[in-house]
């Protein structure tokens, strides 16, 4: 691209119409390019960063485009550092590191309007790209944003002299972008969908996921303390557990190695909704709807303890006799499910051999100071209750303290934590009440899960978080089954017992203001935040979990009484005909700007019209009322309406005087009329 | 008051998919009959960018990614209508070219109406997609375009097919109309460069030498066009009208001395073709005209009495410019 004239005509005025469009170009590509900065080597984003930035030097200054050679050669390195730097050269990253450099070296050889409109379908191909990394609600938004601008710029370079302000062009995109709303949406409320995937396995979901493993060992679960995630949200129809109460369990884990904590290979799975023993009206059975997010597991939560779940369409569910809901695909689609849970105290439970022999096993040789202390204890005590008492007031009691970075531990884990560092989290206490309950005789076992949970006000919904992740334990008793006992909760019954308040207060802003020291402030954001959060759950729970169930539900709402798959099509065809004509009606609808003073004059031709006496379509106002004059004897209010009219239309007498006697005229006349 | 009946006629009449009411007979209307709509390249490479997104959102079962496909579609629908309106509804005039001589440039003056409110932007209009002039129509008001045609033979020609087009906004398609005028445009034959003098003639229709000066003065009449302006006669005229031109007079020579030529087709050497003394006897024309001589004509059975004055020039043109070798006696 040549400029015509020397850089500094430029710097003194404004740019000129292609540049413009060039920068709005570079800009919009930007837009789409910076969800990727997350995606790709540190390098590769500064690159294209460099060559955009060039670019826009070139542009505003006016020099010519860099040589053919220059550019391949350039794109040749970068591409073969991106090659050299990936371990998977098919990988997703890989791909789109090379989109990301290709975009930006093809902005560096646009010469014609056609090399413009490629970077702009290669920018809407990059912003379907950033969604396999976030579908969020602010992802969403984002979108829009970005759209609205290529929208613009692609609407740019197709003017030729005359040409909008730049502001005006900028509305213009987000216009059509607002234009296409109604008709994308119905698209979107209506196509069939089709089960992915059309080909391949099914991937491991690219959101990068955090969640609870299949497997336990001090450190992974206090990651989880400092994640914000949701891990799932809880709709609870009837009664609501008490916040300490609310343990959500997971997974349980009865095999240790003496370092880490691993469940013993699956059992008999049990028969869902088996119970036979009533519901008590004391402690009523629980109705939980849980919406859960992604986690690449296999484990489903509810409350201690489910009895019975409703079967989602896309899985096959599983109650395993340890009470765990298990699914034998992973869990890699946000998923809905209804489960019902009752107290363990209601639920009648055998120990078969096998399960106690896993449940008392422990690490040969291992933490001998914790063997030789659970053999003095074994003297002094038998009866098992009162040992797990004994226990736990000795966690109370001694210098034991909570803490989410504890020194660590060495080879023989339970010895260094009971008599050593004396410090750490769930993970440590369980971990320890399970090896002395089983020393002494107790069988016991692992839970992991999640604890508490706090209520949002605006949609009801219940919200668990990976900071909520938590890991409790349970031992047999021969005349009661399976007992709950979280250890940690003799040492910090604060992290048990949650204020609702408390998480939504210890997030974002409190970091910067001590929330703690306004009120009202704290009030605030937690309605914000309160408001937010339901937002993003409505937004994942119709817009990103949108499927054929749903879409029954939205036809049902019509009227249409169980809709089948094969009417879709025709519901769609029918109604997206509808709307398109609409569209195409008011798009197409010719628009007349009328003057206050001509619609006083088409009122009254309308008027004349009714009276008997309508305008000839050739008729000017005065041959008008001559005629009127000439034929009939009218009032002569008719003939002083055209004449004022006239003098306003074509004279220069038209002000808001007289066009306040029009009026007074135009009513004079109907006055007249209906008084004869 | 709803009334029963919907009137049609006058939803018709608001939407630009239907016909415009034009101005007077000669203006044309484009209307959705006249107005032709199709993808464009760039357009087909659009669609398959969607089909790629849409198959990406099928096979990772991204939700926003239908969103964004679903979007992205009804943006080419939107556009298909910005397109269309871009162009349906102008009102097109043109004017009839005026003649020129063979090899010369005739201008098409073409006048595109814009009544609606909205501006009409970046249209082509050319008789060729290769000479396509661009021109934007501001909301309301009326645009001229001038159109270039090379003539290369004498004789009548139709008005070559207007093409209008354009790809705005988005350029995912191509929307265009045609313009087939009545008007026609003649083209006289090119005058022969360095024609030889002028066959002056005696009245009785000998040739004769030129002879040099005016005759005596016979008396004035009436100026007509096409008259010489050195033989205005300022004199009688000043006197006529008292000082007040608005009468203007041509001096009269006496008859038989007057210079006259005969520009006859059949009296030109047998060695140039036709097309070379149609030429010729064109070139003479305009320099008998130019020189103020009164000039008689005869092509073929056409015999066209000595005069001189605009439009005897024209009459002989056009003699010229239609001349059929069939008619040649």
């Amino acid at each position: 691209m040549k400029t015509l004239f020397t850089p500094a005509f430029w710097y003194q005025w404004r740019l000129s119409q292609d540049k413009v469009n060039t920068l709005h170009l570079i800009f919009s590509c930007l837009l789409a390019l910076i969800p990727f900065i997350q995606q790709s080597p540190w390098w590769v984003s500064l690159a294209a960063g460099l060559l955009l930035f060039w670019r826009s030097e070139i542009t505003i200054a006016g020099h010519q485009l860099p040589s053919k050679w220059l550019l391949i050669s350039i794109t040749c390195l970068i591409t073969t550092g991106i090659l050299w730097s990936a371990q998977n050269w098919m990988g997703r990253e890989t791909g789109v590191s090379i989109l990301v450099i290709l975009t930006c070296v093809k902005l560096l050889e646009m010469q014609a309007r056609r090399d413009a409109m490629a970077v702009i379908f290669v920018s809407y191909f990059l912003l379907a790209g950033q969604l396999f990394y976030s579908q969020s609600l602010l992802t969403g938004l984002y979108l829009g944003l970005c759209l609205a601008c290529l929208f613009s710029v692609q609407q740019s370079f197709h003017y030729h002299q005359l040409t909008p302000p730049f502001l005006q062009r900028l509305r213009d995109g987000a216009s059509l972008l607002g234009v296409t709303i109604p008709l994308a949406l119905l698209l979107f409320l209506l196509f069939p969908r089709i089960q992915g995937p059309l080909w391949g396995k099914p991937q491991p979901h690219p959101y990068g996921m955090t969640g609870l493993s299949d497997y336990m060992q001090p450190g992974n679960i206090s990651e989880l303390f400092f994640s914000d995630q949701i891990a799932f949200r809880v709709k609870f129809s009837g009664a609501t557990p008490l916040p300490q109460d609310s343990y959500w369990r997971a997974i349980v884990l009865d095999r240790f190695d003496g370092q880490r904590w691993i469940a013993s290979p699956s059992q008999n799975n049990i028969r869902l909704n088996m119970d036979t023993r009533p519901a008590s009206i004391a402690i009523p059975d629980i109705f939980q709807h849980i919406i859960m997010e992604p986690n690449n597991q296999h484990w489903l939560f509810a409350l201690d303890l489910p009895i019975s779940i409703t079967n989602p369409d896309q899985l096959t569910l599983h109650l395993t006799q340890r009470r765990e809901i298990y699914s034998y695909r992973q869990l890699q689609e946000r998923l809905q499910y209804d489960v019902v849970s009752r107290s363990s105290a209601l639920i009648s439970q055998q120990l078969t051999a096998l399960e106690r022999k896993n449940t008392l096993q422990l690490p040969p040789n291992a933490n001998p100071l914790t063997m030789q202390w659970v053999n003095n204890l074994r003297k002094t005590r038998t009866d098992p209750t009162e040992l797990a008492q004994y226990v736990l007031n000795y966690f109370r009691v001694e210098p034991f303290s909570y803490s989410l970075s504890p020194p660590p531990l060495g080879n023989q884990q339970v010895d260094d934590f009971m008599f050593t560092t004396r410090s750490g989290f769930c993970e440590h206490y369980a971990s320890a009440f399970v090896v002395i309950m089983r020393a002494l005789g107790i069988p016991a076992r692992v839970v992991t899960g999640y604890q508490g949970g706090e209520l949002n006000p605006v949609d009801g919904l219940t919200t668990i978080r990976q900071s909520d992740a938590h890991a409790w334990t349970e031992i047999w008793l021969e005349n009661r089954g399976w007992l709950r006992i979280d250890p940690t909760a003799a040492i910090a019954p604060n992290r048990v017992q949650h204020e609702v308040t408390q998480h939504y207060a210890a997030g974002g802003f409190s970091r910067l203001i001590n929330l703690n020291e306004h009120a009202w402030l704290r009030k605030q954001a937690f309605y914000i935040r309160a408001n937010w959060d339901a937002l993003n759950s409505a937004w994942n729970l119709w817009g990103l979990n949108y499927n054929w169930e749903k879409q029954k539900a939205f036809i049902s709402m019509f009227g249409v009484h169980d809709p089948q798959l094969a009417q879709l099509p025709v519901i769609l065809a029918l109604s997206a005909s509808i709307v398109t004509g609409l569209l195409a009606l008011i798009l197409l609808w010719k628009q007349t700007k009328s003057t206050p003073l001509d619609k006083l004059y088409g009122q009254f031709c309308k008027r004349m019209r009714t009276y008997g006496h309508p305008r000839h379509p050739e008729e000017g106002p005065s041959d008008y009322s001559h005629r009127l004059q000439q034929e009939c004897s009218i009032s002569p209010h008719f003939i002083a309406f055209l004449q004022l009219y006239s003098r306003c239309k074509y004279g220069k007498e038209y002000n808001s005087n007289n066009y306040n006697a029009l009026k007074q005229l135009l009513k004079k006349c109907h006055q007249h009329k209906t008084a004869r | 008051m709803w009334t029963h009946h919907v009137n049609w006629a006058q939803i018709k009449s608001k939407v630009l998919f239907w016909q415009n009411p034009a101005v007077s007979l000669q203006e044309l209307i484009l209307d959705r009959r006249r107005v032709y709509i199709v993808p464009s390249k760039t357009g087909f490479t659009y669609l398959v960018l969607l089909i790629m997104i849409f198959i990406a959102a099928i096979n990772f079962n991204l939700n926003l990614g239908y969103a964004l496909t679903f979007i992205l579609a009804t943006a080419a629908i939107v556009d298909m209508l910005y397109t269309f309106r871009n162009l349906a509804g102008l009102g097109l005039l043109s004017t009839p070219p005026q003649p020129v001589f063979a090899g010369e440039t005739a201008q098409f003056t073409l006048h595109l109406a814009n009544r609606n409110p909205r501006p009409r932007y970046a249209i082509g209009i050319g008789f060729t997609k290769e000479t396509m002039q661009m021109a934007d129509i501001p909301a309301t008001s009326n645009g001229i375009i001038t159109l270039s045609y090379t003539s290369t033979q004498r004789g009548w020609y139709q008005c070559p097919r207007i093409r209008l087009h354009t790809s705005f906004p988005m350029g995912l398609f191509n929307a265009w109309a045609y313009l087939q005028t009545d008007k026609h445009l003649l083209v006289y034959p090119a005058p022969e460069q360095g024609a030889p003098e002028l066959p002056y003639t005696d009245i009785d229709g000998e040739q004769s030498l030129a002879k040099s000066g005016h005759d005596e003065f016979s008396g004035v009449r009436n100026y007509h066009p096409g008259d010489s302006p050195k033989n205005l006669a300022w004199r009688q005229m000043a006197r006529q009208s008292g000082g007040d031109n608005d009468v203007l007079l041509s001096k009269v020579f006496s008859g038989g001395q007057q210079k006259m030529v005969l520009l006859d087709f059949s009296a030109l050497a047998v060695t140039l073709s036709t097309e070379q003394k149609l030429s010729r006897l064109c070139a003479w024309a305009l320099r008998a005209e130019k020189q103020g001589l009164v000039y008689g004509f005869k092509l073929g059975s056409h015999y066209l009495s000595p005069s001189n004055g605009e439009r005897h020039q024209r009459n002989c043109l056009i003699e010229l410019a239609l001349f059929s070798t069939d008619t040649r006696v």
